[in-house]
């Protein structure tokens, strides 16, 4: 035993120290978590929740690689620039249930509520089909197409909602598109990424799947493949998915690794995102009404 | 499973728990419409969607399917049906609760920590696993 940890005096000033080194740090969390809250009331996270500074800075570097993503300086001035870009994206009008929602409102809905550089550089199209899409067989499944994201040769990727999607409700229509831009933007599609950027939210998003705080999906958490490497692939794919729709919804459902690695994602393109004030604003675009839920009495 | 239901505005619902073959009860205090609602629903059966890759036509494609009632996911598939239908649900993790109060046991009495334990009740999902992060990573360095 070393003499230093025998002698009773050092040990009691060690145990002060540690006493108030975790005074201090249980100080820090609470104030940290405090913030948070902040975060969680308005939507607008001031950088990655709990990570490193240097991580911060290397996101920062990104940032400013990006020569061709706007980076307003300011909310109001981000504000005019998603009013007044020009966004490309084509849309039609969609079916649900609970009434239409037509092709000027998702345009401002697709333009206006999700991040900038998520939608204009990935989405060439999204709109309804008026037929029904029948499953290959090979996937053995019965059940019916409500809709799919196709990825064209040059990158970009067209939504469509099959006819069987105008059964659902508003809620679903918003969420899947929430869901269809994650995959438009995750490591294998996403313009703004480096081939090593791609690589580490691949491994960060693998790293999740087996932890006890993980998003829990229940097609995410059934996925089985014979070939391992594949079985992993994919579900980390819509993992992701699954997360970024979570985040565009309520993202204070998700872990903070979970909030982490979408957030950051996001603040490389649009550092000023607020999930909160853009799903409000994305609702009531909608028509999506709060309250009471359709179904219930 | 333990999932608390609210209306948007927040009003709560009531508390459906699933056992291991998924059978349900509710809480006490849980409003007898939706207890009905609920029951309907699972009597009539459920879907589920998934999302499948076709690598050759390059698409991902959501389909909607019936989920078996014995299913290990089938309360999970509830909980995003409940979703879709515009509820709010929320998965009560105790274990995590627990785990937050298990770890500030080894912290002195203080104020920050009385903090944290009157506002664990209503702290989210994501300020709970932030907490718990925080914790354990005080805990490896002290």
């Amino acid at each position: 035993m070393n003499s230093l940890e025998s002698t009773p005096g050092t040990r009691s000033t060690e145990n002060k120290e540690n006493v108030i080194k975790k005074k201090r740090g249980l100080r820090m969390i609470d104030q940290m978590a405090i913030s948070l809250a902040f975060t969680l009331v308005t939507g607008f996270s001031a950088g990655k929740i709990a990570e490193s500074r240097q991580t911060e800075a290397k996101g920062r570097d990104r940032i400013a690689s990006k020569s061709k993503i706007p980076k307003p300086k300011s909310y109001d001035e981000r504000e005019r620039l998603l009013k007044n870009r020009r966004f490309e994206t084509e849309t039609k009008h969609i079916e649900t249930r609970d009434g239409d929602i037509d092709h000027e409102t998702l345009r401002t809905i697709l333009k206006e509520t999700y991040p900038i550089g998520w939608v204009e550089d990935e989405i060439r199209i999204v709109e309804s089909s008026p037929k029904r899409k029948p499953m290959p067989a090979k996937y053995g499944m019965g059940g019916v197409a409500l809709a799919s994201c196709y990825r064209d040769i040059d990158g970009k990727s067209e939504i469509v909602f099959h006819v069987d999607s105008r059964d659902e409700s508003k809620e679903y229509v918003i969420g899947t598109i929430g869901h269809e831009l994650a995959h438009a933007n995750d490591w294998i599609s996403d313009d703004h990424l480096t081939a090593t950027e791609g690589e580490e939210l691949r491994n960060r998003i693998k790293s999740r799947l087996r932890s006890p705080d993980r998003f829990l999906s229940s097609y995410v958490e059934e996925i089985n493949n014979a070939n391992e490497e594949e079985e992993l692939e994919t579900k980390a794919i819509e993992y992701w998915a699954e997360i970024c729709e979570q985040y565009f919804d309520d993202a204070t459902k998700l872990s903070v690794e979970d909030f982490n690695i979408v957030d950051g994602h996001i603040k490389k393109t649009d550092r000023l995102f607020g999930w909160l004030g853009a799903k409000e604003r994305r609702y009531r675009l909608a028509g999506i009404k709060i309250e009471p839920p359709q179904n219930y009495r | 499973m333990k999932l608390e239901v609210k209306k948007r505005i927040g009003e709560s619902l009531g508390v459906i728990e699933f056992d291991d073959r998924n059978q349900f009860n509710f809480s006490e205090g849980t409003k007898n419409s939706f207890k009905d609602y609920v029951s309907q629903l699972i009597e009539k059966g459920i879907d589920q969607i998934k999302d499948i890759y076709d690598k050759e036509a390059a698409a991902f494609t959501m389909i909607k399917v019936p989920i078996h009632r014995d299913a290990s996911q089938f309360p999970l598939a509830f909980k995003e049906l409940l979703e879709r239908e515009g509820y709010d649900v929320t998965i009560i993790r105790e274990d995590l609760d627990k785990e937050i109060l298990n770890s500030l046991k080894d912290f002195p009495p203080d104020k920050s920590k009385d903090n944290i334990l009157s506002r664990l009740p209503k702290m989210s999902y994501l300020e709970k696993t932030y907490i718990l992060k925080g914790l354990n990573d005080l805990n490896k360095n002290v």
